[in-house]
């Protein structure tokens, strides 16, 4: 970038009072994770949730949340609340203090249905995704269902992957990460659990 | 005053975008009234193919630009003129079909270190549901440089409107549930501190 108005990179962004002092407190806050390729041997019990939920609702991308009133957690399946330790322990080498649970929730993708990009903001957030089931892979279609994360990295670059959808396997992330699916060619479900958490740094 | 409270988050993104004062994951918007010149390129094609998502993707050999005007070309460097940008060069264009059910994956324009963006022009106007909000439109995931963050944008399929992006810009179309046709140029470009 040249002319008079920006003589030096240091002096690019200079003259915007709003932004530049606060901006580096928020640079220290950009501490997101992803945490893939977990397996949860128990993921079927989670399928019940699907029969047993008092609530239920359509989403934008035609997915269908399945809950139990006020998004508690289905302790009716999961009575000892073994899942929500399991994500814990899963969580012990990052540096975080996961803190209450906040929601949890099924989704149905019938087939063309999908998932739009979001992140679960304010706050800290964390979002668990367990896949339920494992739809056919297609040659044609090879990112049918999959799940998308996009997550900002301290190089101030986007990494973007996508996670293929496997019964059992897992995938948790910060609440800053955008994520999505891609529209599935046949039904598949998943298992969605939000805690809060704080950063241990 | 606080320093959390005088944060605006994706305000300020696109305060810097708005003024030129961003090199990196800028989006810049504008209208081009002439967008219907281009409709009758669907209709011969030289080169075709479907893509991943079920795009119809139109294009002359080697992507070449399809006139002899370079007024739309000329229009839109005059559009990005206030990110002072040096050597913007046409790189290769291409045109789209969307038919119903079909979408575009998320994806760059990045190319191995050489600065590069894209422009989407939008052809026709999808409707408008709050049943189905996302249909059809174009979904972008960016980020502020300065703070670090991820800042998303939804942007609405209207004829004439036309959005260009740095091609570090994640991006990509929910599926649509009518027709929907985009006019797509990239070109090559520098940033120059002086």
């Amino acid at each position: 970038m040249s002319g008079p108005e920006f003589p030096t990179p240091d002096q690019f962004l200079g003259g915007i009072p709003t932004m530049f002092e606060p901006s580096s407190q928020q640079l220290q806050a950009i501490d997101t994770w992803v945490v893939d390729d977990l397996y949860y041997p128990g993921y079927k019990k989670f399928l019940k949730l699907f029969n047993n939920s008092s609530e239920r609702h359509v989403d934008w991308g035609n997915g269908t949340l399945y809950y139990k009133r006020g998004m508690e957690y289905p302790t009716d399946i999961d009575p000892k609340k073994e899942y929500l330790e399991f994500i814990k322990f899963q969580l012990q080498n990052v540096p975080i203090r996961v803190k209450e649970f906040q929601k949890a929730w099924g989704v149905k993708y019938p087939p063309g249905a999908y998932s739009g990009l979001h992140c679960h903001q304010p706050g800290r957030q964390l979002t668990s995704v367990l896949f339920l089931d494992t739809p056919k892979p297609s040659v044609a279609y090879p990112l049918a269902g999959c799940l998308t994360t996009l997550q900002p990295t301290p190089e101030s670059t986007i990494n973007y992957l996508t996670h293929k959808p496997i019964e059992g396997k897992m995938v948790i992330m910060d609440g800053k990460v955008y994520h999505g699916s891609y529209p599935a060619l046949e039904d598949r479900h998943v298992f969605v659990v939000d805690f809060e958490y704080e950063s241990v740094i | 005053m606080d320093l959390d409270e005088a944060y605006q988050g994706d305000k300020d993104f696109w305060w810097l975008c708005f003024n030129g004062r961003i090199p990196d994951y800028w989006i810049s918007k504008d209208k081009y009234k002439d967008y219907w010149k281009f409709l009758p390129l669907f209709d011969h094609p030289k080169n075709q193919h479907v893509d991943y998502g079920g795009a119809v993707i139109q294009y002359d050999d080697d992507f070449a630009w399809p006139y002899h005007s370079t007024e739309y070309l000329d229009f839109i460097k005059k559009s990005i003129e206030k990110f002072q940008f040096k050597n913007v060069k046409f790189k290769k264009c291409w045109w789209l079909t969307y038919p119903e059910n079909t979408f575009s994956g998320l994806h760059t324009h990045e190319d191995r270190g050489q600065r590069t963006m894209t422009c989407v022009l939008f052809l026709n106007t999808i409707s408008v549901s709050t049943v189905t909000p996302l249909n059809g439109k174009l979904k972008a995931i960016t980020m502020n440089p300065v703070t670090g963050e991820l800042v998303s944008d939804m942007i609405k399929c209207i004829a004439g409107d036309m959005v260009v992006m740095d091609g570090k810009v994640y991006h990509g179309v929910y599926p649509t549930l009518e027709e929907r046709k985009v006019f797509v140029v990239d070109f090559t470009y520098d940033v120059e501190y002086d």
